[in-house]
């Protein structure tokens, strides 16, 4: 006999096992136990109190879910565990690792004893919760550009136009960019491209690319990136949102807007962090150098030519993806400054440019935001680099704000 | 010594647990000894399902249970598949932290804490192991037959 019911209580989810967790119940535990944990559920209750065995199988999936919680800060208290469980705890040198707890009152004192030394404010916007932390004493960041997008639409970039951006003098950047020694080499590579806290990450724009990227921590100090164009800024964060959907997902053009409601100054510098529900990205397919200029004199974004330079999406993709996204965001469009606004272009306030990573939990802990960002652009497969657009959704995720001069 | 064989397929776990467990029970043996015999044959019959034998092979798996000198449960499982004595390798680190530990190997290693005793052998194509469960004095009913 196997039963498993998903029950809330203190604000937490409790999954109640009754019965066996032999090697054939096993599975079924498991996928309960990992859509609640791709679902955004960080702590966990595991009532065994009415589990009346527990085989190896069945603890590989209790331990399984405390590793993986716990990667992302999270948590699973063993409540109450009967004898055969504990038993099977003991024998594997369990019991002083798992967290096992008797009744509602301990569980709470866990929950809230310890408080958070930061003072994190809790809100709903527009049907999404923000928790936002704001550091006081941050003073404004830096925004630059480097190179002019105005060749990008008649694929009339040189060698000249190239603008050397080395790590440790830029910790986020944005543009077109390739990575490599001699013009020659990479010429023909220049692809969407961020910089997040000096590691480097691009999209080569060649048929099949798949992500190049050098880590900060892999070289031996700084490295140098081409940049054919783009943007960048310095600066610690203002502000670190943690936000939640409501009935529906968030898209990124509300988003953007939502960080401009809850900062003060007109122009942001934007890390983005946040579980994908269908993402809408585009790259280019060939590298905008006046040696690739379209034989018909047209500009890469006419119709003739659009499907041959541009992989524009159809559908969303990559849902429940990590994605992290870098990029600006502009309180007005038009009241910008002529930098920004060449940079954001035309009608727009903001952009981005975006990572896919792997499908995996994300922690959203405002406190670890620094340590979940390094965790993922370190550790965590990446699939693509592209630019966003605004009608990509999210489910949660955290964001990073500079404020910026400019 | 009668015994149960079945296709080594997990279908038929619950066949070879409910064939020892009412020996087991007939026997009056008491729950903690009942889980203790329970969790070694399903670590053992799984592991025979899983390792055993390749996919298409369709090999069997037997199970025996007897009593000795009525202060003894005996177990024997036995298979037709590739040699594989699960009591060579060794024992998972159980004393590293969460982080260093793998989630494989623990079946056996409980296999191990469970049993009194435990052998291994290979006779003419055959894993065989012995499984021997010390029954305390008082929770032995008098046997009837």
């Amino acid at each position: 006999m196997f039963r498993c019911d998903i029950e809330e209580d203190l604000g937490i989810r409790w999954i109640k096992v009754e019965g066996r967790i032999d090697s054939l119940n096993a599975p079924l535990l498991q996928r309960e136990m990992h859509r609640l944990i791709t679902s955004g559920e960080r702590i966990l209750v595991a009532d065994l109190s009415r589990t009346s065995y527990l085989s190896s199988a069945g603890l590989r999936v209790l331990m399984e879910a405390f590793k993986q919680l716990k990667k992302v800060e999270g948590v699973i208290y063993f409540h109450r565990i009967s004898a055969p469980v504990r038993s099977v705890f003991e024998m594997s040198n369990l019991t002083e690792i798992f967290i096992l707890v008797e009744g509602m009152e301990e569980i709470q004192e866990r929950l809230h004893g310890g408080k958070s030394p930061l003072s994190v404010v809790s809100s709903e916007m527009d049907g999404i919760s923000v928790d936002a932390l704001e550091r006081d004493s941050v003073s404004p960041g830096e925004f630059f550009t480097f190179g002019s997008p105005d060749k990008l639409s008649s694929a009339s970039y040189c060698e000249s136009d190239v603008a050397t951006v080395t790590s440790d003098e830029v910790r986020f950047a944005t543009g077109l960019a390739a990575l490599g020694e001699h013009y020659g080499e990479y010429k023909d590579l220049f692809g969407e491209a961020m910089t997040v806290q000096g590691n480097f990450f691009y999209y080569p724009a060649v048929n099949r690319p798949a992500v190049d990227y050098m880590l900060c921590s892999q070289g031996k100090g700084s490295f140098a990136c081409k940049y054919l164009h783009g943007f960048g800024f310095n600066g610690d964060y203002r502000r670190i949102l943690s936000f939640e959907h409501g009935e529906r997902f968030v898209d990124l053009s509300k988003l953007a807007q939502l960080c401009v409601t809850i900062s003060s100054a007109d122009l942001l510098g934007i890390v983005l962090l946040a579980e994908s529900k269908g993402f809408w990205g585009m790259h280019l397919k060939r590298s905008p150098i006046s040696e690739n200029r379209p034989a018909n004199g047209k500009d890469i974004f006419a119709a003739e030519n659009f499907t041959q330079w541009v992989n524009f999406p159809v559908e969303p993709g990559e849902i429940d993806h990590i994605i992290v996204a870098c990029g600006i965001v502009a309180r007005d469009g038009k009241k910008a400054s002529a930098r920004v606004q060449q940079v954001v272009g035309e009608g727009k306030n903001f952009h981005l440019h975006a990572g896919v990573f792997a499908r995996e939990p994300l922690n959203r802990k405002i406190e670890s935001f620094d340590q979940e960002l390094s965790r993922i652009i370190t550790e965590l497969p990446i699939y693509k680099v592209q630019h966003a657009l605004g009608r990509t959704l999210f489910s949660r995720g955290m964001a990073g704000i500079v404020e910026l001069q400019g | 010594m009668d015994t149960l064989r079945l296709p080594a397929k997990m279908e038929h776990l619950d066949r070879f647990r409910s064939y020892v467990l009412d020996k087991a029970a007939h026997w009056g043996l008491d729950d903690d000894l009942l889980f203790k015999i329970e969790l070694a044959l399903e670590e053992l019959i799984v592991n025979v399902i899983h390792y055993a034998y390749a996919e298409h092979d369709h090999g069997e798996v037997e199970v025996g249970c007897s009593l000795v000198n009525d202060s003894i449960l005996h177990l024997c499982i036995q298979d037709w598949g590739k040699p594989f004595d699960p009591l060579a390798r060794p024992d998972p680190d159980t004393t590293q932290g969460i982080n260093e530990r793998g989630v494989g190997g623990l079946g056996i290693h409980l296999v191990r804490r469970m049993a009194d005793q435990v052998t291994y052998q290979r006779e003419q194509g055959c894993n065989i192991l012995n499984l021997y469960f010390q029954i305390p004095k008082e929770c032995l009913l008098p046997i009837e037959n």
